[in-house]
C-alpha cells in the first residue's frame, strides 16, 4: 500500500475516523497499530530490521538518561554504530536480510533522539508503543521528513482535537502533493527515460531539455510525496516538518540546501557538521567539513559513485562560492551592481538553477562518462528537437507536453507566491463557497483524469523510496 | 451544534458534487466502442423488442445484419458479437443479455470452438503479449457498456485471471482516464445519452471487396478435434441454458476462407449438435449462400454482400423453422422502420458514391440499380481476374473474357427496371436497345472515343468528355427515361489500383 494507491485512499480515511473517534491518550496505540500494519503491507522483511531499530535506540535512550559520563558516551556510541552498520550493509553490501523500505530515513530518526537524548535536548521516551510509533508513524516512515523526537512525541502525548480546518488543509496539501507527482513528475519521467536511455542520440538542446525535465521530476517526486506525508499527517492532527520551500528560486548553493530537503540538511547540519566543528576550526577545516558532510550526503543516496559525485559537486559549489566570494564582491563593488536588484536576483537564480541541473545529471545516470558526454553536450543547439516536433516522439503526445508545461508554469507560479509568504491554500480557503468548491473539485477531476496512473504504472515508483 | 450540523451538510453536499465531477469524468473519458455497439440493445430489450440474440465473434458482428432480417422477415434480433469472442465470452455474453431480455431464439456462432484456454488474460502456450493485450481490449468492447452486477464479476472471474486487468473491467476508469487528451464533442455527448450509436442493431458492416480466393488444404471427410476442449465446454453450456429457459437455438458455422483447423471445428460442432438435438448449419458445407471470390472482405469476415446473403439464409431458416411473429408494420416499431430507412440510403449513397471499384460492381450485382459498365481498349482491368469475376456476376455471361482476351473494349448494360442485359465486346455495336432511359444506341469508333447517346438526340454521347479522356473504366447509374444519369463514376485501372478520379 502505497501514498499513491487506491488502498491508501480508503485506508487513511477510515484511520483518521477512528483516531478522532478514539480518547486522545490511546491513540498513539491506534496509530501505531495503523502503522505497523501499514509498513507491513509494503515491507513485511523490513520488519526485523525496524524493530531491531526501535529496541535499540530505545534501550539507549532510557540508559542514556540514567547514567552519567563515559557510559552515557559508549551506549550512544554504540547505538549509533549497531545502527549505522546494519544501514551501511543495507546499502551497500547487497545483503537483503538487512534491507528494508525507508530504512535511510527511519534510522535517521532513531540515531536523532539518541544524540537529542544524550546531549540532553530531549528526555528519554518511557514508553516504548509510543515511541514505536515515532520512528514508524507511516505518513513518514519511508521517505522522511526525517523527524525529530522533541517535535513529535509531544504530539504523539497531547493529540489534538479535530479540526475541521486543519483537516481542510491537509487534504489539501496531499491534493498538491498528487499533483506534483502524478502530473509533473510522471509525466517528466516518461520523457527523461527516454533521454537518458540514449545521450548520445539526444545529444543538444534535447539533453539540456531532459535534465532540466529530471530536475523538475525529481523536485515534483520527492516534494510531491513530502506534500502528502505532511497532509495526511495533518489530516491525522499531527504537524511534521516543512521539507522543501521553493528550493530552485534559491540565489545561491547554500541557500538551495536551506530549502531543499530541509530534514535532511539539518540532520547532517545538527549531527556531522556541528560536531565536526562546523565553521568553529577556521576556513580550511569549515571547507573539508561542509565537503564531508555533502560527501556523506551524496554517499546516504547510495552506493554509486554518481550519488557521490553529485554531493561532491554541492560541496566544492559552496566551497568555491566561499573562495570567489572576495572576487564576485569586488566586481559587484566595480560596476555598481545593485544585489537586491530584480535582475541581478533572477541571475543568481538561474545560476543556482544551473548548477543544481548539472549535478542532477550525475544523480541520475548509472553510468559516470555518460553523465560527462551529456554535461559536455548540455549547450550545443538544436531548436529542431523542440519546432521539428521530435520532442513528442519521446512518449508524451502534443496535449501532454502541453500540460506538463502548464503544470510546471502553475509549480513555479506556487513556488513564487510561497518565497513571498503567500499561501494559496489560505487564498483559496478564503473565496466564496462556489469558487472555493469549484477550484476543490477541477484540482481533484484534473488529477484523478490526467494523471499518470493504471495499467503499466508502478506505483511503489516514488524516487526517495528507494533510498 | 448547530455548526457542526451545518458543517456535515456542507461536507455531504461537496461530496455529493465531487462524485457527480467525477461520474461526470468517467463517462466522458470512457471509450465509447462498447456503449456505442451496446447502446441500442438496452433500449431494444426495455421495450421487449427482442425475439432473436445473435451471438459470436466478429464473423457474426460483420456476417449478419439485424435490419436486413427485419425488413425481408419481420424479424427483430440483435447482433450481440464480440470481436474477438471465444465461446467462453459468448457464453457470458448470453447471460448478461438474458438478464435483460427474453429472446424467443438465439443464433450462435461457433467459430473458434476448438480454443482449448480459460482465461483470456493468459491463452495458451503460443500466445504473444499483443494478443493476449488484443484479447483483453477486445473484451472490453463486449463488456464496459454493461453496468457493474453480479452476472459482471462472475464473468470476469471465469474470463480474466489477474485481480488487476479484472479491476480495469469493474471500474474502467482506470484504463480510460488517458483519453483525456483525445476526447471530442462525442464523448461530451455521453453525458446527456446522446452520442453516436450503433445503427444496425450492433452489426458493422464491412465494405472490402477479396477477390483472391484462399485456398487451404481440406480437412478429412467427418474429421473432428482431437480432445474435448474450453470452447466446446461453453458452447454446451449455451445449449443448456437455452433448452433450460425454452429459448430456441440454432448454432452456425458463418462462412469464410476457413483453414484446415476450422474445417474439423465446424464438424466438431455437428457432434455437439447431434448430442443435444439442436439445429446446425455448417456454412463451409453450404453451397450457394456466398461467392468467395466476391463477398468476403477478408480473409476471415463477410463484407456487405456477404453479410446480406448469409442473413436471407438465415432469415430463410428461421421463417421456415422457428415461429417467430412479423413485426413489420406493428405499432412501436417505428425505431426498425426509420433504421432500416437509413441504412438503404447511406448504401444508395454509397452506390452513387462509387468510391472503390471492386465495392461498386459488388453492390451493382445485387441492387435496384440500373448500370452501364465501359471498360476500354487494353485497360489493365480487363487482366484481373477479381475485376472480371465481378464483372461476369452481373452479366451472367462469360463475355468479359471475351473482351479480355483480345483485350478489346467492353459494355454491359444492366437494366434492371426492364429485367435486360445487354453486353458488346470489341467493335461491336448494340443499336436502339431498349433501355429505362429510353432507346440508347453505342458506338465504338476509337480507343479514345466511342458513342452511347438516346438514339432519338445523338447530340449527346455519354461515354466522351475531354476531361476524361485517360479513364479506362466508367459507370453510369441511371434511372427513368427524361433524366440525365444519377451518377457517372471514372475510374483510372493503372497499376491495378481503382480510383475514383471524376
Amino acid at each position: 500500500m502505497q501514498l499513491i494507491s487506491l488502498q491508501f485512499l480508503i485506508f487513511l480515511p477510515i484511520v483518521a475516523l477512528l483516531n478522532y473517534i478514539i480518547p486522545a491518550r490511546f491513540r498513539y496505540i491506534w496509530l501505531f497499530l495503523t502503522s505497523a500494519c501499514f509498513y507491513a503491507s509494503l515491507d513485511v522483511k523490513g520488519i526485523p530490521v525496524l524493530l531491531f531499530t526501535i529496541i535499540t535506540t530505545y534501550v539507549s535512550g532510557l540508559i542514556m538518561e540514567k547514567k552519567e559520563g563515559n557510559i552515557r558516551k559508549a551506549v550512544l556510541f554504540i547505538a549509533v554504530i549497531l545502527n549505522l552498520s546494519v544501514l551501511g550493509m543495507s546499502k551497500y553490501s547487497g545483503i537483503s536480510l538487512f534491507g528494508a523500505i525507508g530504512i535511510s530515513f527511519f534510522m535517521f530518526m532513531a540515531i536523532s533522539y539518541c544524540g537529542d537524548v544524550y546531549k540532553g535536548k530531549t528526555a528519554a521516551e518511557k514508553n516504548i508503543v509510543r515511541y514505536a510509533l515515532f520512528v514508524s508513524f507511516f505518513p513518514n516512515v519511508t521517505s522522511g521528513p526525517i523527524e525529530r523526537a522533541g517535535h513529535m512525541i509531544p504530539q504523539f502525548k497531547e493529540p489534538k482535537d479535530f479540526d475541521y480546518e486543519r483537516m481542510r488543509d491537509g487534504l489539501l496539501q496531499m491534493l498538491w502533493g498528487y499533483f506534483m507527482k502524478l502530473i509533473i513528475a510522471d509525466r517528466c519521467a516518461i520523457l527523461v527515460a527516454s533521454i537518458y536511455a540514449n545521450p548520445e542520440e539526444f545529444a543538444g538542446t534535447a539533453t539540456l531539455v531532459g535534465s532540466i525535465l529530471y530536475t523538475f521530476e525529481i523536485y515534483c517526486d520527492f516534494a510531491g510525496y513530502s506534500n502528502i506525508a505532511i497532509g495526511c499527517a495533518k489530516v491525522l492532527g499531527y504537524d511534521l516538518i516543512k521539507n522543501f520551500d521553493s528550493p530552485y528560486l534559491s540565489e545561491s548553493i547554500a541557500e538551495f540546501w536551506r530549502r531543499w530537503h530541509i530534514s535532511l540538511s539539518t540532520w547532517f547540519r545538527d549531527y556531522v557538521y556541528i560536531p565536526l566543528g562546523g565553521n568553529r576550526k577556521g576556513t580550511v577545516r569549515k571547507y573539508i567539513n561542509v565537503l564531508i558532510v555533502f560527501l556523506l550526503s551524496g554517499i546516504w543516496h547510495g552506493a554509486g559513485l554518481s550519488f557521490a559525485m553529485w554531493g561532491l559537486l554541492h560541496g566544492m559549489y559552496q566551497v568555491l562560492g566561499f573562495v570567489f566570494k572576495p572576487i564576485r564582491d569586488k566586481f559587484c563593488s566595480i560596476f555598481n551592481v545593485d544585489r537586491k536588484s530584480f535582475s541581478h536576483r533572477l541571475l543568481r537564480i538561474v545560476i543556482t538553477f544551473m548548477l543544481v541541473n548539472i549535478a542532477w545529471i550525475f544523480f541520475r545516470v548509472t553510468d559516470f562518462k555518460a553523465a560527462i558526454y551529456m554535461v559536455s553536450h548540455l549547450f550545443i543547439p538544436d531548436p529542431g528537437f523542440i519546432t521539428e516536433g521530435r520532442l513528442y516522439n519521446l512518449g508524451l503526445d502534443r496535449p501532454n507536453v502541453l500540460l506538463l508545461a502548464a503544470s510546471i508554469d502553475l509549480l513555479i507560479a506556487a513556488d513564487i507566491a510561497n518565497l513571498a509568504g503567500i499561501s494559496i491554500r489560505e487564498k483559496i480557503a478564503g473565496q466564496g463557497i462556489w469558487l472555493r468548491w469549484f477550484i476543490y473539485i477541477a484540482a481533484v477531476v484534473l488529477v484523478v483524469t490526467c494523471g499518470i496512473w493504471g495499467p503499466g504504472y508502478d506505483e511503489t515508483g516514488f524516487i526517495y523510496v528507494q533510498f | 451544534m448547530k455548526k457542526k450540523l451545518g458543517l456535515f451538510l456542507k461536507t455531504i453536499l461537496f461530496l455529493v458534487l465531487l462524485g457527480s465531477a467525477l461520474m461526470a469524468a468517467m463517462l466522458v473519458t470512457e471509450r465509447k466502442s462498447s456503449y456505442i455497439k451496446n447502446r441500442a440493445f438496452f433500449d431494444e430489450a426495455k421495450k421487449d423488442h427482442l425475439d432473436v440474440l445473435l451471438l459470436g465473434s466478429s464473423h457474426v458482428i460483420d456476417g449478419i445484419n439485424p435490419l436486413v432480417l427485419y425488413d425481408d422477415y419481420g424479424i427483430t434480433s440483435y447482433n450481440l458479437g464480440g470481436h474477438g469472442s471465444v465461446m467462453q465470452e459468448t457464453y457470458w455474453t448470453l447471460i448478461r443479455a438474458l438478464d435483460y431480455v427474453k429472446p424467443d431464439y438465439v443464433i450462435v456462432d461457433c467459430y473458434m470452438m476448438e480454443k482449448n484456454y480459460q482465461y483470456l488474460d493468459v491463452m495458451d502456450e503460443g500466445a504473444s503479449q499483443d494478443m493476449i493485450n488484443a484479447s483483453v481490449k477486445q473484451l472490453h468492447l463486449n463488456m464496459d457498456a454493461f453496468p457493474l452486477s453480479r452476472l459482471k464479476i462472475a464473468a470476469l472471474d471465469e474470463l480474466i485471471q489477474s485481480r488487476e486487468i479484472k479491476n480495469q473491467f469493474l471500474c474502467d476508469f482506470i484504463v480510460y482516464h488517458d483519453r483525456w487528451s483525445e476526447i471530442d464533442r462525442n464523448d461530451f455527448a455521453r453525458l446527456t445519452d446522446s452520442g453516436d450509436t450503433n445503427k444496425l442493431m450492433g452489426a458493422e458492416m464491412q465494405y472490402g471487396v477479396k477477390t483472391d480466393v484462399d485456398v487451404y488444404e481440406p480437412c478429412q471427410e467427418g474429421e473432428v478435434l482431437p480432445e474435448h476442449t474450453v470452447g466446446e465446454e461453453y458452447l454446451m453450456k449455451i445449449i443448456d441454458e437455452c433448452q433450460r429457459d425454452g429459448i430456441g437455438i440454432l448454432l452456425v458455422y458463418l462462412p469464410f476462407s476457413a483453414e484446415t483447423k476450422d474445417q474439423i471445428t465446424a464438424n466438431t460442432v455437428q457432434l455437439v449438435a447431434d448430442k443435444y438435438g439442436v439445429p446446425y448449419i455448417n456454412m463451409l458445407k453450404t453451397e450457394g449462400v456466398i461467392d468467395e471470390a466476391a463477398d468476403l472482405n477478408d480473409h476471415g469476415h463477410l463484407n456487405v454482400q456477404g453479410a446480406y446473403k448469409v442473413t436471407e439464409y438465415l432469415g430463410q431458416y428461421l421463417n421456415e423453422n422457428a415461429d417467430l411473429p412479423d413485426h413489420r408494420g406493428e405499432e412501436g416499431y417505428d425505431n426498425w422502420d426509420k433504421l432500416v430507412k437509413r441504412s438503404k440510403k447511406d448504401l444508395n449513397n454509397m452506390i452513387l458514391d462509387g468510391s472503390e471499384l471492386r465495392l461498386e460492381l459488388s453492390l451493382l450485382s445485387n441492387t435496384g440499380y440500373n448500370s452501364i459498365i465501359y471498360i476500354n481498349t487494353e485497360s489493365p482491368a480487363l487482366e484481373d481476374e477479381g475485376i472480371r469475376h465481378l464483372i461476369a456476376n452481373i452479366s451472367g455471361t462469360s463475355r468479359i473474357y471475351e473482351a479480355a482476351e483480345n483485350k478489346e473494349a467492353y459494355i454491359l448494360v444492366n437494366d434492371v427496371g426492364l429485367g435486360k442485359k445487354y453486353e458488346a465486346v470489341g467493335g461491336e455495336v448494340l443499336e436502339g436497345f431498349d433501355t429505362s432511359m429510353g432507346s440508347m444506341t453505342y458506338i465504338p469508333v476509337e480507343k479514345k472515343f466511342r458513342l452511347l447517346y438516346p438514339t432519338a438526340d445523338e447530340s449527346i454521347n455519354y461515354l466522351y468528355d475531354d476531361e476524361h479522356t485517360d479513364k479506362d473504366i466508367q459507370i453510369l447509374i441511371y434511372e427513368n427515361k427524361g433524366d440525365a444519369p444519377a451518377a457517372h463514376l471514372y475510374y483510372e485501372s493503372q497499376l491495378r489500383e481503382y480510383q475514383d478520379q471524376y
